[in-house]
């Protein structure tokens, strides 16, 4: 079966998000394309199918290929894609989402597979999210027994490593497996939004005159979220137009926020990033191990940044004084702004019951001090 | 008619349960005030509860050393009408209570009511864990949960982190500090979390997952 008839893609090449501008000093140049993989959303009729297509549209919104309008570095994020897969998982572990989205011809970086209900007239979505785990780039070439699968990527964006005196330490995400508060859709949405195919295409920003319908590739090439109706800017079918993306019903935008701030975490657009982190733990309702996660995150942006990002992660650390994760990210931080071996020693005494003796982590870090 | 096939299923259970790590919590049949109101809810809790183990399952799983949680589940205990079996039926006494716990090898058994305030239906549950109560007072603890949209898809609720914590109390000893620590710290965040929703619940399951994990570390650094 050919991947044009399993999957259907979405190229996006986002050229322009007038929202922010650049301030970080280092050029960002990602020659690699980050994917996230939708498996079709179970549900009742074809819910899960729509759902499915306004969250993704919906991300999509988060990301850009370039900083506009300024860009005086040259940033390039390189391409985000989106993969629909036509059958839902049936188990929603962890290994079940990231076998799906290894297989040769998803390769995905991010996977969210969800289940849609009816309450009432709205539409619930629980969605749960996986990060699944690559052999470590340039992972070009993979040993047909390799332990970990080859995703073809040059860079790993979204981890953190810190050296001294030619030994290195690292961390990646916080969590590869989480979900978030549930997504309530109106019906109106719904209705709207069967499929990223045929949607209408308007000549004009404020609707305008419809002139053709969205075929099975759509390349976007501008944003206006902040704008009624959110009108995006497509080519498709060989038309260039308009088309009108939902505005979610969101009694809590934790899902947007995280997995967009994760998207753009692996394309090395930190600003992007940062904002969307930003919006997670200024959210009041989100959940505590979620703002944990964005937290950890933004800690690690500011380093990536050139900057201290120690105040980030000491307030996950205030949150979660007892999780290996958030212990790992403090000597990080620790070691990347410079503190005394002695400080970093005394944090790893005070916790010994959080990780392994044999920890092969820990052990790295005592042969740096 | 019932009990004999009752005691049955325990001698099965005994069986082939005894000395496995306990993961399974018993369902029985829950008080139901206003039958025509509440029913639905009660069979929508049930469903919800069968559903939350496997996510806490799947949480657990990912961490290397919580791997043996993998199968966390909710069994019903029905008659031979394979209607749930009503507590006065197996646990009319505490020493009846006891002896179920003991004898199933289990987490913990639940029973309770659904009832509705200001528009919501809640249930509440008697959590009975047994010697699995570590630092609590009582073999049993009542959990709160309210069946609103915040209860459908997540582990953040009264009955994951009561889970957690009789699964932490299950490991005696300081054998497996970082296993321990782990399923405490899990509970200490689903807590925070619950407070802000659930602030009187929360803020019990709190204080005990802190104690918890203060009475651990004087036992075990």
């Amino acid at each position: 079966m050919s991947v044009h008839k399993r999957f259907n893609i979405l190229l996006l090449l986002l050229y322009l998000f007038p929202s922010f501008a650049m301030c970080n000093t280092t050029r960002v140049l990602n020659p690699d394309e980050i994917s996230i993989y939708f498996p079709l959303f179970s549900g009742p009729e074809e819910i899960g199918l729509k759902a499915s297509t306004v969250l993704s549209l919906r991300l999509a919104q988060t990301s850009r290929k370039y900083p506009w309008p300024n860009n005086p570095l040259k940033h390039d994020f390189g391409d985000g894609m989106l993969i629909w897969g036509v059958e839902p998982l049936y188990e929603q572990s962890y290994k079940a989402l990231s076998q799906a989205s290894q297989l040769p011809n998803v390769l995905a970086q991010i996977v969210v597979s969800g289940q849609t209900k009816y309450y009432g007239s709205d539409v619930i979505v629980e969605t749960v999210i996986a990060l699944p785990e690559y052999k470590e780039a340039p992972s070009l070439s993979c040993e047909k027994n390799s332990e970990k699968v080859c995703d073809f990527r040059t860079r790993n964006f979204e981890v953190w490593q810190v050296a001294k005196d030619g030994v290195s330490i690292s961390v990646g995400p916080p969590r590869r497996y989480f979900n978030v508060s549930t997504i309530v859709l109106s019906d109106e949405i719904i209705k709207q939004f069967s499929s990223t195919k045929g949607l209408a295409i308007y000549d004009h920003i404020d609707t305008g005159k419809e002139i053709g319908r969205t075929n099975e590739d759509i390349r976007f090439l501008e944003f206006n979220s902040r704008l009624p109706n959110a009108p995006t800017k497509v080519r498709s079918n060989n038309i260039e137009g308009y088309i009108s993306l939902p505005e979610l019903s969101i009694k809590k935008g934790e899902f947007i926020a995280m997995v967009g701030g994760i998207w753009q975490i692996y394309r090395g657009d930190w600003d992007a990033a940062f904002q969307s982190f930003t919006q997670v733990i200024d959210n009041l309702q989100t959940r505590i191990p979620l703002k944990i996660d964005a937290l950890l995150y933004l800690g690690m942006i500011k380093f990536k940044q050139g900057e201290n990002g120690s105040e980030y992660i000491e307030r996950a650390a205030e949150l979660a004084p007892y999780d290996e994760t958030v212990l790992k990210y403090r000597i990080m931080a620790a070691m990347a702004s410079g503190q005394s071996n002695k400080n970093i020693k005394n944090l790893i005494d005070g916790n010994t019951l959080l990780f392994e003796k044999e920890s092969l982590w820990f052990n790295t870090v005592h042969k740096m001090l | 008619m019932r009990l004999p096939r009752l005691t049955l299923l325990l001698f099965y259970v005994i069986s082939t349960s005894a000395f496995a790590t306990r993961t399974d919590l018993h369902l029985i049949q829950y008080s139901i005030f206003n039958r025509d109101k509440t029913e639905s809810h009660f069979i929508y809790f049930k469903d919800l509860l069968g559903a939350k183990l496997p996510k806490l399952s799947s949480e657990l799983r990912v961490n290397q050393n919580l791997k043996e949680y993998g199968n966390l589940r909710l069994i019903l205990i029905k008659d031979d009408e394979e209607k749930l079996v009503q507590p006065i039926d197996i646990i009319s006494s505490l020493a009846d209570m006891d002896s179920y716990w003991i004898n199933n090898n289990i987490l913990a058994f639940l029973t309770g009511r659904v009832y509705i305030k200001n528009g919501t239906a809640f249930v509440k549950s008697e959590f009975f864990w047994g010697e699995l109560r570590g630092q609590y007072p009582n073999a049993a603890i009542s959990l709160e949960l309210p069946l609103d949209g915040d209860a459908f898809d997540n582990t953040n609720d009264s009955h994951s982190i009561a889970v957690l914590l009789a699964l932490s109390n299950d490991l005696t000893g300081c054998d497996k500090p970082v296993q321990h620590m782990k399923l405490l710290n899990e509970a200490h965040k689903k807590a925070q979390s619950l407070v802000l929703t659930q602030m009187i619940v929360g803020k019990k399951l709190l204080e005990l997952v802190e104690k918890s994990i203060k009475e651990f570390k004087s036992e075990c650094a």
